[in-house]
């Protein structure tokens, strides 16, 4: 009776079972193995479309139109409008005047009496006052501000 | 061997069976046994190696935020363009439990470190303090709260929140209103969407542009600090459908600080407050008069002695012309008389149908809570009719005066003024009118003649044709009005040949200044404002002045007396 354990077909059906339990034991966690990497990429993805919400808010909080007038104002030379300047007429504008080739080259004169003739007091100067720097500065500062804000919403 | 097998043999019969049957018991029972212990091994094996070291590699993303999959957002509330006003952000604060801190000095260092605002010392006194919980900071960003898991200390956790936070601050705050703590709306589209907004993931778009909402504020709040008014307030409606492109109202307050906000802060003065807004109403009596009249145009009205009924203080105009004024002369030179007159010829009745339909008295059906409901006084005598005609004795919001101004102005197409976009049917209306197209296009001669002609010319921008009324009136207070405290507003509606937007601006009790001359009324502070609101917004709304284009009033103008025609007249009746 106990020869039998160790008959051919025996012997098959056990080293069957065994790899067949293996490979399920492997299937299985390869499984659990891509489950978890599944996981953690879309905690990744939650973490980044969380970052770009956040990031819209700041772009949106950077862009409000109180803080893109300010800048426009520091550093450019922008005015308003005037109606009256506005051509709604395009045959109105003047056509482009052809330059006037000179027919030979210019001679060149030594750089000492083209600095002495550069309009040295035209240098152009900005019209308004200088940029203030801290406005830069302080637009990250903003945004951390106003969500400090939210700390002192209190309970009504 | 052989002598063993022969043992096997003589223990034939009932006892070795009975042997057999042990053996075998056995044999089972050690073979569950060693199957057992196989899983049990392999199991050890499972959790130790494999799954053990899957568990370190992802543990450090899962303890800070373990509900990270499906977290639902309070929807966004966005303007017109997509831009956002208000949007809900997971925030993490952070605190300490200073029990479990091991360093306190290296992790105040590195933690002093990510935030610039927070001094090493401030912190370390923190971490070393005796309590189990201390906030370190609230609300970081994604980047801090990154790079606080880095340090890695056990002591350090962080509590997940939904805030609600609003980019555009203070500038759209009576329409969004605001949230509670636990982020129900408690006022504006925040309160009346409440449901919507916290079940949906579609973001709430709104009729409202923030560009042309910050141009209407910033010049409201220039004339409210230039003529020390104690408010105002601003609309700006497209005529053809009634969406409220921007509404504000001053003083306003800044929705993340909701705690300490005053009564006049909340107040929305444009949809709450209920106002004898004055002369702007001759738009609505001069237009039901041209309705319902035979021949408007030809009627006269004596304007000469100030107008005597009985139950009211003689009417006087402010702006005295002392003659008799054609119809457009009561309009441009805003004749109380005139339209008294008028209203009288008209009667109670047919002015107060008007009215209604208009859009002056009910509720407007805007989709904030903040909402008032006006009406005509129950004790209304036919008199009062007289008052009503230039805007006193009934009190309107100003949303609704710039309603009626839209319907007036649109070809007289009754409207709902409304806040939320319609994507499927932008240009919706009902359909009812209230006067003639004929009426309608008479009415924007007249409010263009008011520019180029009378009170409102401070507002005109060239090539835009705007047109509008202005109105003064003073406030009224116990058994009276108050001389010195007035509402004064500006109503215009451009451009006049084709009319797209209203623009209106009212300030709560201005003063005069040297740029006036002294003067309180509207022409001098009001409808400056407006010109300089539709000057900054023409270009935003794609309109380009068109200098060439015939002026509506034309054929008006000869209707209004100049100066030198009413000094000639004078002389040639005195020789």
């Amino acid at each position: 009776m106990s020869v039998r354990i160790f008959r051919i077909s025996n012997v098959f059906a056990w080293s069957l079972a065994v790899l067949f339990g293996s490979m399920l034991f492997y299937v299985s966690q390869s499984v659990q193995r891509a489950e978890n990497q599944l996981r953690k990429l879309n905690h990744q993805v939650n973490l980044e479309l969380e970052a770009i919400r956040v990031l819209e808010a700041e772009w949106d909080y950077l862009n409000s139109p109180t803080r893109l007038e300010q800048l426009a104002q520091d550093h450019l030379q922008v005015d308003d409008i005037d109606m009256q300047a506005v051509l709604t007429d395009v045959t109105a504008i003047p056509k482009h005047e052809v330059p006037v080739v000179p027919s030979s080259k210019p001679v060149f004169v030594s750089s000492e009496v083209s600095a002495a003739k550069a309009p040295a007091s035209k240098a152009p100067q900005p019209q308004r006052k200088p940029p203030s720097k801290t406005i830069r500065q302080s637009d990250r500062a903003g945004f951390s501000n106003l969500l400090n804000k939210l700390n002192d919403k209190e309970p009504l | 061997m052989k002598r063993f097998r022969e043992k096997v043999l003589h223990m034939r019969g009932e006892r070795g069976s009975a042997l057999d049957l042990a053996r075998g018991r056995i044999v089972m029972i050690s073979a569950i046994f060693v199957i057992a212990y196989i899983v049990v091994s392999a199991r050890v094996v499972d959790l130790s190696l494999i799954q053990g070291d899957l568990q370190n590699g992802g543990s450090e993303l899962d303890y800070a935020l373990d509900d990270a999959g499906g977290f639902h957002h309070r929807a966004d509330i966005v303007d017109r363009n997509g831009v956002l006003l208000a949007r809900s952000l997971k925030t993490a604060s952070l605190y300490a439990d200073p029990k479990l801190v091991t360093s306190p000095e290296e992790v105040a260092a590195q933690l002093a470190e990510i935030f610039s605002d927070l001094t090493y010392g401030d912190i370390l006194k923190k971490l070393q303090d005796d309590g189990r919980f201390v906030w370190i900071k609230r609300n970081l960003t994604p980047q801090e709260q990154q790079n606080v898991l880095y340090i890695g200390s056990p002591g350090l956790s962080f509590k997940s929140e939904d805030k609600r936070i609003y980019p555009q601050g203070s500038l759209t705050a009576h329409v969004v209103g605001y949230t509670s703590v636990d982020g129900k709306g408690i006022a504006g589209v925040e309160s009346s969407f409440d449901k919507l907004l916290t079940e949906s993931d579609k973001p709430l778009e709104l009729t409202m542009d923030v560009r042309l909402q910050h141009a209407l504020r910033r010049e409201l709040a220039a004339a409210v600090d230039k003529y020390k008014a104690i408010g105002g307030g601003g609309v700006i409606m497209d005529v053809r459908n009634g969406e409220v492109l921007a509404l504000t109202s001053l003083p306003d307050f800044d929705p993340h600080h909701i705690s300490k906000l005053s009564d006049a802060q909340k107040f929305n003065k444009m949809t709450l407050g209920e106002y004898e807004l004055g002369s702007v109403f001759k738009i609505f009596s001069v237009a039901a008069y041209l309705d319902s009249q035979k021949n408007p145009m030809r009627k006269s009205f004596d304007a000469r002695e100030p107008l005597k009924r009985k139950g009211i203080p003689p009417i006087r105009d402010y702006h005295a012309e002392d003659r008799i004024l054609s119809l457009p002369e009561v309009f441009v030179h805003s004749s109380n008389i005139g339209t008294a007159l008028m209203a009288e010829q008209m009667g109670t009745q047919t002015v107060q149908n008007y009215y209604r339909d208009f859009g002056l008295v009910g509720k407007a059906s805007l989709e904030i809570p903040e909402v008032a409901t006006t009406g005509f006084r129950s004790d209304w005598r036919d008199v009062d009719t007289l008052s009503a005609s230039f805007g006193h004795a009934i009190a309107v919001t100003p949303l609704q005066l710039a309603l009626g101004t839209a319907t007036v102005v649109n070809g007289g197409e009754q409207l709902e003024p409304t806040l939320i976009m319609n994507p499927e049917k932008p240009l919706q209306t009902h359909g009812n009118t209230v006067i003639e197209p004929q009426t309608a296009h008479r009415m924007r001669q007249l409010m263009r003649l008011n520019v180029t002609k009378g009170s409102g010319g401070l507002a005109d921008i060239p090539g835009l044709q705007v047109g509008g009324k202005t109105g003064t009136a003073e406030k009224a207070s116990r058994g009276g009005y108050d001389r010195d405290k007035v509402i004064s507003s500006f109503v215009a509606a451009f451009p006049m040949d084709e009319p797209r937007y209203v623009v209106l601006i009212m300030l709560d009790e201005p003063k005069g200044t040297k740029e006036t001359h002294g003067f309180v009324t509207a022409g001098w502070n009001a409808a400056p404002a407006v010109g300089n609101v539709i000057k900054s917004t023409a270009s935003i709304l794609g309109m380009a002045p068109e200098i060439d284009r015939e002026d509506v009033s034309a054929s008006l103008v000869h209707y209004v007396k100049t100066e030198h025609e009413i000094r000639e007249e004078a002389n040639a009746q005195s020789h």
